[in-house]
C-alpha cells in the first residue's frame, strides 16, 4: 500500500527549510511505531515548533473501523490511525522528508504559485506541493514562506490524485490565510488605538527597524489559534481519507 | 491526417513538416486545434455509449481539441552556470528562417563548436517573433525544469510536473499547459539509484518509493575521458556529473483536465519520458563519444565538451536529429489517443454489482451483456437457436399476457412454441457437442488471460518476477460489429487491482440516484410496474406531452407509487396494459380488457385469436422510443440479420438500402411458415397499423440511419476528413437528426438531443460551423462501405445510405413492411419483461426519446438506462448519476471548502494521554447517513441525524459538530455527514475503436489494414526490449490476440523471454501444425506481408537477445485447435443453458398465464440461475 505523509514546512530564517508538522496514517498495531518518545523533543524556535495544548507533541485520531467495510471483507479490518507529529519517526521517511521539504522551498519554482506542483525521484519519493505566503510583520520581507505537502512513495498513486490534493491545498491555505489576516487586522487595530491614545507615541519604529525585530513565530500566534494544529491535523486526516479511498 | 502525412512522408522531411505546421500556426485561423488528431473513435449511438461507457451523455465524452502546435519537447542541459541552461534541441524553436536550413546538416558539420555558434547566431536571428509569443521563455522553462536557487547534486532520475502560468497572445489566445520534466545525468558516478535498503524493520522498509516507470542502466556508455591535463592517479574517471533535463510542454484545456488527459495516462505518458531519456542519452553520448578524441601521447581521451568537470554541448546540438523531432508527433499522437479516446467502462464490476445487488442500476449492463451475447451465438456464429429466435418473440407477449385478467389460452400456439423450444433445445445440445462456436473459443481464451488484461501494457508491475502484457486486437471492417464483441471481452475484464471502482456505499450513491426499489427478479412487477407507470402518467395524457413527461421522470412519489403496485396489482393496471404493450408484440387476447381502452377504435379482437390492436398514439410511441433507446433496433440495423432469412433480407444493392428500416419483416415472413400465430399477428398489425405509428417509424428508422452512419464515419476517412472532424461530425450528427425531428414533428418537440441536463450546455466550438454545413444527414450517409462488409458466413449489415428524403418516401410507401421491426425487437423486449429493467424513476431524460411528446413519459418511464458521470479516460468514483452532479470540479470545491471551513470553526477539546499524547475522537459513524447520498442541491446542508448537530452553515451555534457522547469527550465527524468527494478512477486502457494499432490499449479494435500484424508484432517486440532493459523481471511475456472478423480467425501471437533459461541458440520462430500460415485469410488477403515479417521478427531483436515467437491459430470457421478444448466446452455450455434457461422462462411463463400471480418466485429462480450461470463467466 502507498504511504503518504501530510506535512506542513516551512522556510525558517534560523533554519532553513524545516519540517513543522507531518501527519500519517497507520494501524492501531503499528501505532507506537509512529510516536514520538519525549526524548525526541527538539530544541527548535517557535517558528518551526509543533505547539500543541498542554505541551504534547503527538496527535492521535483513531477512525473506527467502518462496519460497511468489515462486512464486504468479511473480517474486521484494523482499525485506521491518524498520527501528526513535527518529524517521522523512520529514519527513511525523516530522510526522505527533509530533502523534499528542502526542495520544495529552496529548490524549485513554480511561477503559478495557485497550482501545486508534483517532484520526485526514486530515491527520496514523491512530492505535490504548494507553497503560501503568510503575512508577517516580523518576517524578513514581512512574509514567511510555507509548504504544503502530500508526501508519497508510490509516483502513480499520488498523481492520481491530483485533483483532490490541490482542491484541498486551496481551501487550507486560504483558511489559514484568512485567519492570519484577521489577526493581523486585530492587532494593527489594537495597536493603532492604543497610538491614538497614546499621543506622544512616536512612528511604529516596527515597521522600519524590522531587522532588530526579527523574531520567530509560530502559527499558533500569527493565527491568534492555540488549536491551529489541531486543526491542520483534522484538515491533514479529511484530506488522506479522501486520497485513500 | 497525421497519420496518413506520416507515412506518406520519408523520415527526413519531418522538419518540413513541422514547417508546415509552424506557418499554419501563424494563421489567425488557427485558434484551435489546427491541426485535427489523429485519434477518436466513430460515431456511437446512445446505446452503445451506455454499454461501452457507461453513459449515454455523448458529451461527456467529448474529446478534447488540442491545438497541437503548442506541444513542444526541449532538452536542457545544466552546463554548471547558475544564470543559465542552455537548451540542446527546442522542437518550439524550429522557426520558417532560411537558417533552419543549417539544422538539415547531418550532425557531423557540428564537429566545431564554432560552427553551431554560427548557426545558434543565425538562428537568433531569425527568431519570430511570433514564437516567443505563443511559447513560454524557454529561460523560464529551464528553470522549472533545473529548479534555481540552490544547485543541487544528483545523478538519480528525477520527474517533475509545472502548471505552466498563461500565455495570453493574441495568435492563440491564452492557454493551459503543462511542463512534464525528465532530469537524468551522464555522470562517472554510476549506479548511485541502489536504495539502500537499511533496516530488516518492516515499518523502515515499508517506504519504498516506486517510480511509475523505472528506467534500466543505459546500455551505451561513453568513453572513459580524460583531459589532457586530467589526473593521472585515475585517468579513467573525471568525476564528470552533468544533468540535463527533457521537457515536454502539454496543451489543457483547462486545468481541470489535468487529470483526466495527463495523470490518468500517467503510465503512458512516463513510458514515453522513458523512452526519450534513452534517445536522448544515447545521441549526447555519441556526440560526445564521436567528437572526442584519443591522444596517443597520454593515452588519454579527450573530449572538447568536457569543461569543468561538466559536460558542456553547444546550444542547439540535437537540433538537426530528425529522431528527436520525430518525438514531437509521438508525443502528440500519444495524448490524443489515449486522451480523447474514451476509455471502456468497467463493466465487469457492473455486471457483478448487478449479480449480487438485487436493486441495482447496473442490471441493464448486465442484461445487455447477457443479449449481446446471446445475439452474437445466434447471429454471428450462427448457432441454431431459430427456435429460441422464437420463443423470444413469443415469450414477450407471453409475459404481457401473463398480466392481463384473464386468459383464453391459445393451445394452438402454446403447443407449437413448446414443441419448437424442446426441438431448438434439442438442436443446440447437439450442435455444441460438435461444433465449438467462435465465440465460446474465444471467450475460453481469454477468462486464463483476464488477469493479465487487467493490467495496463505500460504499468509498473513490482512484486513480480514475472510479467506478462496481453492485448486483445480486433482487426475488423465494421466498427459496430467489434464494439459488440468487444462489449461482450470487456465484461470479463475485472477491474484494476489498484482499487476497485466503487465501494459498498457508491452504488449507493447511484441507486439513490435512481430512486426506485426495483427489484429486477419480480419480472411480473415489473411490467406491472411499467403499465402503472403508464396509466399514471401517461394514459390520460395523450394531448399534454411535454407537462407529463418530466414529471415521469422526476417525480418519486409516482415510482412510490409504482412500488406499490408490485405487491398488489390493481385491476385498473392490469386493464390498460395490454395496450401499452400490443404495439410492440401485436399480438392480444380476445379476453383482455383492452376493449375498454377508449384509444381502442378498431382492430377489435377477435375470440381466440392473437390479433393486433391499432395502437393509440401513447402505445405507439412506446414502442418507438423503445426502438430508438433499447439500442436492440440499432443493434439489428447494425448487425443483426439472422441467417435464416438473409436470402430474403439481405439484398444490398443501393435501391433497397432504403428498406433497411424495415428489414425487420423479411424475418417475419421467414418465420410465418411455421408460426401460424406470428403469421396472423402481422397481417393483423399490419392492417391496422396508424400513422402515427408510421411516423414512430421513421424516427426509429432515422434514428438507426444515423447510427448506422457509424460505418460511414471510418469511412469518410477514406474520401478525406479528418478524424477530428469526424468525431465531430458525430456530435453535429445527431444533432441535425433531432433538428430535422423538430421540424418535422412539430408537436411537442421541445427537446432533442442536448435539451437534456449537460447537453444544454454543449455549444459547438466555432471550428466547426462551418463543417456543421456540410454535415446534413446525406453527407453523413456517405457512401456506404458496403465493400468493406465482410464477411465470411456472416451476415452483412446494410447501412442505412438513402438521403433523408428516400427514407421518410421509402418508409411512408412500406409501412407495412415497417411493422416488422417490432418483431425484431422482441427478444430484447423479452429480456427486459424478465428483468425488472423497466422501471421509472430515472430522471435522466432520454435523448432519443423525441419521436413524440407521449414517448417521452413512456421512456423516461420504462426504461432505465446508465448515465454515469465519468470524463474520458476515467470514471469518478463513488458512482454518481450523470446528472446528479453537474461539475464535479465545483462540487469537490464545494464539499472541501464546507469540511474545512467546518474544521476551522471546531473549538476541539482532546484527552490527554501519556507519552505526550493528545488524541482527537471522530464521532462513530452513522449507518443511515451512509445510507443517504446528498444530492448536490443540499450539499450546503447537512444531514440532520439524531446524534449529530448540523445546521445550515451561517447558524454560528449550531453549526458546531462537536458534540458530547457518553464518554465525555467531544467528537466529531465530518466524512458522513458530507457528500463524498469525487475522484477520478482511471479505467483500463480498453477502448471499442481506434483508426489505427495503439500499444497502449489492452483492447481495441482497428480497422482492416495489411500491415496491422506487423504493427502488432513489432510493439511486442518493444515490449520486450523495454520490460527487458528497465525492469529486472524473470520472464516477459507480451501476447497478443488477435482476431480477424472478416476471416473470424483467432490468432494468439506471443513473444516470450526468460532470463533464466537464455542461450545464444533458442530463438525460435515456432509455427505450430496447426497453425498453418499459409491459409491465413489475412495473408490470403495481403498475401506479401504478414507471415514473413512475423517469422523475420522473431529472429531480429535489438540487443542480441532473441524472443522466442510463437504464432498459433486458436480459431478458424469450423476448426477449433484452443488446447484447452474442455474450457471451450465449458463456456459453450454455459451459453447453451442461458439460452435454455431463457426458452424455459418463457415457457414457464406462457403455462402461467392461466395460472395465478405466483411467478414472482419463478423469477427469483430464473434470476438466481441467470445469475450462477453468468457469474461463472464474470467471475
Amino acid at each position: 500500500m502507498t504511504n503518504y505523509i501530510v506535512c506542513l514546512a516551512h522556510f525558517c530564517e534560523l533554519h532553513g527549510p524545516s519540517t513543522i508538522m507531518c501527519t500519517q496514517v497507520t494501524t492501531q498495531s503499528r501505532k507506537q511505531d509512529h510516536i514520538l518518545p519525549p526524548t525526541s523533543k527538539l530544541q527548535t524556535c517557535s517558528s518551526c515548533k509543533l505547539i500543541l495544548p498542554d505541551g504534547l507533541y503527538n496527535v492521535v485520531t483513531t477512525e473506527e473501523p467502518s462496519p460497511s467495510k468489515s462486512l464486504k471483507t468479511g473480517q474486521d479490518e484494523e482499525a485506521r490511525v491518524f498520527i501528526s507529529t513535527h518529524y517521522p519517526s523512520s529514519q527513511k521517511r525523516y530522510a526522505s522528508l527533509t530533502k523534499l521539504v528542502m526542495k520544495s522551498l529552496s529548490v524549485e519554482t513554480s511561477s503559478v504559485l495557485s497550482k501545486p506542483m508534483f517532484y520526485g525521484d526514486m530515491v527520496n519519493g514523491y512530492c505535490i506541493n504548494k507553497i503560501f505566503k503568510i503575512r508577517d510583520i516580523n518576517a524578513r520581507g514581512s512574509e514567511r514562506k510555507y509548504s504544503l505537502m502530500v508526501v508519497a512513495d508510490s509516483e502513480s498513486d499520488l498523481l492520481s490524485n491530483w485533483d483532490v490534493i490541490s482542491v484541498y491545498f486551496t481551501e487550507i491555505i486560504e483558511l489559514v490565510q484568512e485567519r492570519v489576516e484577521l489577526t493581523f487586522e486585530d492587532t494593527m487595530a489594537k495597536r493603532e488605538a492604543e497610538a491614538s491614545n497614546n499621543s506622544n507615541t512616536l512612528l511604529d519604529n516596527e515597521r522600519y527597524l524590522r531587522r532588530s525585530m526579527i523574531k520567530p513565530k509560530s502559527l499558533a500566534d500569527l493565527t491568534n489559534d492555540d488549536q491551529i494544529f489541531v486543526k491542520l491535523h483534522l484538515w491533514a486526516i479529511e484530506l488522506l481519507k479522501d486520497i485513500l479511498k | 491526417m497525421l497519420g496518413r502525412l506520416f507515412k506518406q512522408q520519408p523520415s527526413n522531411s519531418l522538419h518540413n513538416h513541422h514547417h508546415h505546421h509552424h506557418h499554419q500556426s501563424a494563421t489567425p485561423h488557427s485558434n484551435s486545434s489546427v491541426n485535427p488528431s489523429p485519434a477518436i473513435s466513430s460515431f456511437e449511438d446512445s446505446y452503445a455509449r451506455e454499454i461501452l461507457y457507461g453513459t449515454h451523455n455523448a458529451n461527456q465524452l467529448k474529446p478534447y481539441s488540442f491545438n497541437n502546435k503548442l506541444f513542444r519537447i526541449i532538452i536542457s542541459q545544466d552546463g554548471g552556470s547558475l544564470r543559465s541552461k542552455q537548451v540542446l534541441y527546442d522542437s518550439a524553436y524550429d522557426t520558417s528562417s532560411p537558417s533552419t536550413g543549417n539544422f538539415a546538416a547531418s550532425p557531423s558539420s557540428f564537429n566545431a563548436t564554432n560552427a553551431s555558434n554560427c548557426t545558434i547566431k543565425s538562428v537568433f536571428r531569425s527568431k519570430n517573433m511570433v514564437t516567443s509569443k505563443i511559447y513560454h521563455n524557454s529561460g523560464d522553462i529551464n528553470d522549472y525544469m533545473f529548479g534555481c536557487g540552490l544547485p543541487t547534486n544528483e545523478t538519480n532520475c528525477a520527474t517533475k510536473v509545472h502548471v505552466l502560468p498563461v500565455l495570453s497572445n493574441s495568435i492563440c489566445g491564452p492557454y493551459n499547459a503543462v511542463l512534464i520534466t525528465r532530469l537524468f545525468s551522464i555522470s562517472d558516478f554510476e549506479n548511485i539509484e541502489c536504495i539502500l535498503d537499511t533496516a530488516g524493520n518492516s515499518y523502515e522498509s515499508s517506504w519504498c518509493p516506486t517510480p511509475t516507470s523505472s528506467i534500466g542502466m543505459p546500455t551505451i556508455k561513453k568513453y572513459p575521458f580524460a583531459k589532457s591535463n586530467g589526473s593521472l592517479s585515475n585517468p579513467n574517471k573525471n568525476n564528470v556529473n552533468s544533468r540535463f533535463a527533457i521537457g515536454i510542454v502539454i496543451p489543457i484545456e483547462s486545468a481541470n483536465d489535468l487529470n483526466d488527459v495527463i495523470f490518468n495516462n500517467w503510465d503512458e505518458i512516463s513510458h514515453y519520458m522513458v523512452l526519450a531519456q534513452k534517445l536522448v542519452y544515447k545521441k549526447l553520448i555519441i556526440h560526445l563519444n564521436n567528437d572526442s578524441s584519443y591522444d596517443q601521447d597520454n593515452s588519454l581521451t579527450s573530449c572538447p565538451y568536457l569543461i569543468n568537470k561538466r559536460i558542456q554541448f553547444p546550444n542547439y546540438i540535437l537540433q538537426p536529429d530528425h529522431e528527436i523531432g520525430a518525438q514531437l508527433y509521438k508525443l502528440i499522437k500519444l495524448v490524443h489517443y489515449n486522451s480523447n479516446i474514451p476509455k471502456l467502462i468497467n463493466s465487469n464490476y457492473l455486471i457483478k454489482s448487478a449479480l449480487t445487488n438485487d436493486n441495482s442500476q447496473f442490471n441493464y449492463m448486465l442484461l445487455n451483456w447477457v443479449l449481446e451475447i446471446l445475439n452474437w451465438l445466434e447471429f454471428k456464429d450462427g448457432k441454431s437457436m431459430v427456435n429460441n429466435n422464437y420463443s423470444y418473440n413469443s415469450s414477450f407477449h407471453y409475459n404481457y399476457l401473463s398480466h392481463s385478467s384473464s386468459n383464453t389460452d391459445l393451445p394452438g400456439m402454446n403447443n407449437s412454441l413448446t414443441s419448437m423450444n424442446s426441438i431448438s433445445n434439442n438442436n443446440s445440445s447437439n450442435n455444441n457437442c460438435s461444433n465449438s462456436t467462435f465465440l465460446a473459443s474465444l471467450i475460453a481464451l481469454l477468462l486464463p488471460l483476464r488477469k493479465s488484461l487487467a493490467v495496463k501494457p505500460f504499468h509498473n508491475v513490482t512484486n513480480t518476477k514475472n510479467r506478462e502484457i496481453t492485448r486483445v486486437v480486433i482487426m475488423t471492417g465494421n466498427p459496430v460489429v467489434a464494439k459488440k464483441l468487444i462489449f461482450i471481452i470487456n465484461g470479463l475484464i475485472p477491474a484494476l487491482d489498484n482499487g476497485l471502482i466503487c465501494y459498498e456505499k457508491n452504488r449507493i450513491a447511484v441507486s439513490a440516484s435512481s430512486s426506485t426499489s426495483s427489484r429486477i427478479n419480480d419480472f411480473q412487477a415489473t411490467s406491472e410496474e411499467i403499465m402503472g407507470s403508464a396509466i399514471e402518467e401517461g394514459v390520460e395524457d395523450d394531448e399534454d406531452d411535454g407537462s407529463s413527461k418530466f414529471s415521469s421522470s422526476d417525480d418519486l412519489p409516482s415510482t412510490t407509487n409504482q412500488n406499490s403496485n408490485f405487491s398488489s396489482p390493481s385491476p385498473v393496471h392490469q386493464t390498460v396494459s395490454p395496450k401499452k404493450i400490443s404495439p410492440l408484440n401485436g399480438i392480444q387476447n380476445s379476453n383482455s380488457p383492452r376493449k375498454a381502452s377508449p384509444s381502442q377504435s378498431t382492430a377489435l379482437p377477435i375470440s381466440s385469436h392473437p390479433i393486433p390492436i391499432k395502437p393509440s398514439n401513447m402505445s405507439t410511441s412506446l414502442c418507438s422510443s423503445d426502438n430508438s433507446l433499447s439500442g436492440s433496433t440499432t443493434s439489428i440495423k447494425g448487425w443483426e440479420i439472422p441467417c435464416k432469412s438473409a436470402a430474403s433480407t439481405t439484398t444490398t444493392t443501393p435501391n433497397k438500402h432504403m428498406e433497411t428500416g424495415a428489414k425487420g419483416i423479411p424475418i417475419a415472413t421467414a418465420t410465418m411458415a411455421t408460426t401460424s400465430a406470428i403469421d396472423t399477428e402481422n397481417h393483423l398489425r399490419n392492417s391496422s397499423l396508424s400513422k402515427n405509428s408510421s411516423v414512430a417509424y421513421l424516427s426509429s428508422s432515422l434514428n438507426s440511419s444515423s447510427s448506422s452512419s457509424s460505418f460511414s464515419n471510418y469511412s469518410l476517412s477514406k474520401i478525406g476528413g479528418s478524424f477530428m472532424e469526424k468525431w465531430k461530425n458525430s456530435f453535429n450528427n445527431s444533432y441535425t437528426t433531432n433538428s430535422i425531428h423538430t421540424n418535422q414533428f412539430s408537436n411537442s418537440m421541445s427537446h432533442n438531443h442536448f435539451s437534456n441536463g449537460e447537453g444544454s450546455e454543449y455549444v459547438p466550438p466555432p471550428t466547426y460551423g462551418s463543417l456543421s454545413k456540410r454535415n446534413s444527414i446525406q453527407s453523413l450517409r456517405t457512401p456506404s462501405p458496403a465493400i468493406e462488409y465482410e464477411d465470411f458466413s456472416w451476415q452483412t449489415t446494410v447501412p442505412m445510405s438513402s438521403s433523408h428524403s428516400n427514407s421518410i418516401n421509402a418508409i411512408n410507401s412500406q409501412q407495412t413492411t415497417i411493422v416488422g421491426t417490432p418483431t425484431k425487437l422482441s427478444r430484447t423486449q423479452s429480456m427486459y419483461d424478465l428483468y425488472n429493467m423497466n422501471n421509472g424513476g430515472n430522471k435522466v431524460m432520454n435523448e432519443e426519446s423525441y419521436s413524440d411528446g407521449t414517448a417521452n413519459i413512456s421512456s423516461a418511464s420504462s426504461r432505465r438506462s446508465i448515465s454515469i458521470k465519468r470524463a474520458k479516460t476515467s470514471v469518478y468514483s463513488p458512482l454518481v448519476d450523470d446528472n446528479l452532479v453537474k461539475n464535479i470540479t465545483e462540487h469537490n470545491k464545494g464539499v472541501v471548502k464546507s469540511k474545512c471551513a467546518e474544521i476551522m470553526k471546531l473549538k476541539i477539546s482532546q484527552r490527554n494521554l501519556q507519552d505526550g499524547i493528545l488524541e482527537v475522537f471522530p464521532i462513530l459513524s452513522q449507518k443511515s447517513k451512509l445510507d443517504h447520498y446528498i444530492d448536490i442541491d443540499e450539499a450546503d446542508s447537512f444531514v440532520n441525524d439524531q446524534s449529530t448537530i448540523t445546521s445550515r452553515p451561517g447558524e454560528e451555534d449550531a453549526s458546531r459538530k462537536s458534540q458530547k457522547s457518553e464518554d465525555g469527550y467531544n467528537h466529531y465527524n465530518l466524512s458522513s455527514s458530507f457528500s463524498p468527494v469525487f475522484k477520478h478512477k482511471a479505467q483500463l486502457p480498453n477502448v471499442a475503436f481506434t483508426d489505427e494499432f495503439r500499444p497502449e490499449f489492452n483492447i481495441q479494435s482497428c480497422p482492416v489494414n495489411p500491415k496491422l500484424e506487423t504493427q502488432v508484432i513489432n510493439s511486442m517486440k518493444n515490449d520486450m526490449r523495454f520490460y527487458q532493459s528497465n525492469y529486472n523481471y524473470e520472464s516477459i511475456t507480451s501476447r497478443t490476440v488477435f482476431i480477424s472478423l472478416r476471416a473470424r480467425e483467432i490468432k494468439v501471437l506471443e513473444m516470450s523471454y526468460n532470463n533464466e533459461h537464455m542461450s545464444p541458440s533458442n530463438s525460435t520462430a515456432t509455427t505450430p501444425s496447426n497453425s498453418s500460415i499459409g491459409t491465413s485469410p489475412s495473408t490470403s488477403y495481403f498475401p506479401d506481408t504478414i507471415t514473413s515479417t512475423g517469422h523475420r521478427n522473431s529472429i531480429s531483436s535489438n540487443n542480441g537477445n532473441n524472443y522466442k515467437t510463437i504464432i498459433k491459430k486458436v480459431f478458424t470457421p469450423g476448426k477449433s485447435s484452443f488446447s484447452n478444448q474442455d474450457l471451450v466446452r465449458r463456456v459453450d455450455d454455459t451459453f447453451d443453458d442461458i439460452t435454455q434457461l431463457f426458452a424455459q422462462q418463457q415457457n414457464k411463463n406462457k403455462q402461467q398465464t392461466t395460472r395465478s400471480n405466483d411467478n414472482s418466485y419463478e423469477g427469483n429462480d430464473f434470476n438466481k440461475r441467470l445469475a450462477g450461470l453468468v457469474l461463472t463467466l464474470v467471475n
